[in-house]
């Protein structure tokens, strides 16, 4: 084999290697799995995954606590390729303002709504469940009266499964049976991002955070 | 001469054997460049994707005090509606504070690095940005003052287009002339140095009141922005003046805090609230009853005029003068029929 044909060959097969290879390497990373399941219960204080972008954060005993009354402080973690998933955290407030969860974040930054992603929360003022879309500025898609006045310092579950651009959110209270649920189509919708806690106008806390990617079937609502 | 049986070669079939190595070298060296060339070549292929950047539209920075209230996204919704018109974008982040001037300063400069063509600013203290708004206006960048007009002189590169607050306190100060029935004592809350609407809003008022000689302004309570503080004076008042019949709170966060006060000691039958700004919930708390009035901005037009204003100084000419945008007096039963539900 002349020594210029044979060093074609090698060029190529090492270049579709080096191709398939930083694809797959590519894919890997942006695997919207990756990192799911997802859970953090803050045990021993440990927070260093999560990124602050205003308020006063921090873990006291399994607990993430803001205790700014900022409007918007928020504080995010997990994968910036994660898709379809279901988010669970438990929330208490305090007697302003609103706190919640937020999914799908992306192009996050200190400010009021400076980020791209969905918003769910609970909200002091009118005693509702908030669903709102922020894309460096707030649009508020409705908000569910909840059946019993928002107590201060009481355990709040709130759950929000999103599948496309499909959200379905269920809240309650610990020791209440009367959950509240709410079903939205977005047109348009953010495409996949992280997840995060977030505040308005109050401090909060948090716990068990979890995130599970939502499977087919799951995801087929 | 020794041999190879004891280590040694004939210089002869050294240079032999260093030339049968050098062939061996070249050999194994062509390939292994080959390959690390065509291993980079795919991995640069892999990667041109991300080296893609969809085209992105002009900005406009528009860093109001905070956010998130129905004013500011009023004039953000104004904002966008004339950005779009123009083929421009609208950056828009505020401070989590009203008051964290710095915060605000950090974000302005930011968006104005990152290549934003000109800046709308509603000032989170209108001494305190100063600095940022000279050097901007040094480097030619146009610069639109909303919510309050600029603590500088206005010019070619600096405008404002802010609510009429003369007419804001006229307006109030009407009302707590039918509410007092022409006669009585009323109070002001919320007065706060750092935003100079407050304190045009009060004087405005003053000066109107003035022609009521029956009604008496018993008290001017400073505020901050803070509605614990608002709250906190209200109630002062109340216990100091019981008398009072009306009081005109000069801010959204001073109206929350003297709503709150009253509604705690069940004075809110006896005292009418005359409110400013459709922000927060007031507007649902106005259809409720909780507040007599609002005295309200129309934040969409304001976000639109900024914009057009900031379009013209992006033009290269110069921005036009300032401009101050009508408000109007809402009550239970004007609101809805407005539409500004």
């Amino acid at each position: 084999m002349q020594p210029s044909l044979r060093d074609l060959i090698v060029f190529a097969v090492a270049g579709a290697a080096g191709l398939f290879i930083t694809q797959g390497a590519f894919r890997m990373v942006q695997s919207p799995s990756r990192g799911l399941p997802y859970h953090d219960d803050f045990a021993g204080g440990d927070a260093s995954e999560w990124i602050a972008y205003d308020g006063n954060w921090n873990v006291q005993s399994g607990v993430m606590v803001n205790e700014s009354n900022e409007r918007g402080a928020k504080l995010v973690t997990g994968s910036p390729y994660w898709t379809n998933y279901a988010m669970d955290a438990d929330i208490a407030l305090s007697n302003t303002g609103d706190a919640g969860i937020i999914a799908r974040v992306s192009d996050a930054e200190p400010g009021v709504d400076a980020y791209s992603g969905i918003y769910v929360g609970l909200r002091v003022r009118d005693e509702s469940l908030v669903i709102g879309v922020a894309d460096h500025g707030w649009h508020e898609l409705e908000a569910k009266d909840l059946p019993h006045p928002i107590e201060s310092s009481i355990w709040y579950h709130i759950r929000l499964e999103i599948s496309g651009c499909n959200l379905r959110v269920f809240t309650w209270q610990g020791s209440r049976n009367d959950a509240v649920r709410l079903d939205e189509s977005l047109t348009p919708c953010p495409k996949r991002g992280k997840i995060g806690l977030r505040s308005y106008d109050s401090g909060g806390q948090w716990k068990n955070i979890r995130v599970t990617e939502l499977s087919d079937r799951a995801a087929a609502f | 001469m020794r041999t190879a049986s004891n280590g040694f070669y004939p210089p002869h079939r050294k240079w032999i054997g260093e030339l049968f190595m050098g062939i061996q070298r070249t050999r194994l060296v062509r390939p292994l460049i080959a390959a690390a060339l065509g291993g980079c070549c795919g991995c640069l292929l892999a990667l041109l994707p991300l080296l893609r950047t969809a085209p992105s539209a002009p900005v406009i920075a528009f860093v109001p005090r905070t956010s998130g209230t129905n004013f500011t996204e009023d004039m953000h919704r104004g904002a966008q509606a004339a950005a779009e018109k123009a083929g421009y974008r609208i950056y828009w982040n505020a401070p989590t504070r009203e008051d964290d001037v710095d915060r605000q300063i950090g974000i302005a400069e930011n968006a104005v690095r990152r290549g934003a063509r000109a800046l709308i600013l509603g000032p989170a203290n209108i001494w305190g940005v100063t600095t940022m708004v000279n050097d901007l206006i040094a480097r030619r960048v146009p610069v639109v003052f909303v919510q309050t007009g600029p603590a500088e002189p206005t010019g070619p590169y600096l405008t404002s287009i802010t609510p009429d607050q003369t007419q804001f306190g006229r307006l109030a100060a009407a009302r707590a002339a039918v509410v007092t029935g022409g006669s009585g004592q009323v109070a002001i809350v919320g007065i706060d140095r750092g935003t100079p609407e407050t304190l045009l809003r009060a004087d405005s008022f003053n000066r109107a009141i003035a022609s009521y000689p029956n009604i008496q302004v018993v008290a001017q309570s400073p505020g901050a922005v803070q509605t614990m503080e608002a709250e906190q004076s209200t109630r002062e008042l109340v216990s100091a003046y019981p008398q009072l019949k009306a009081i005109f709170a000069v801010s959204a966060d001073a109206t929350q805090g003297a709503m709150l006060a009253l509604q705690d000691v069940d004075a809110r039958h006896a005292i009418s609230l005359i409110g400013s700004d459709r922000d927060l919930f007031l507007a649902a708390n106005l259809r409720e009853k909780k507040l007599d009035s609002l005295v309200s901005l129309d934040g969409y037009r304001i976000g639109y005029l900024a914009v057009q204003a900031a379009l013209v100084g992006i033009a290269g000419r110069p921005l036009p003068p300032s401009l101050h945008v009508g408000v109007q007096l809402l009550t239970p039963t004007n609101l809805v029929f407005n539409g500004n539900h």
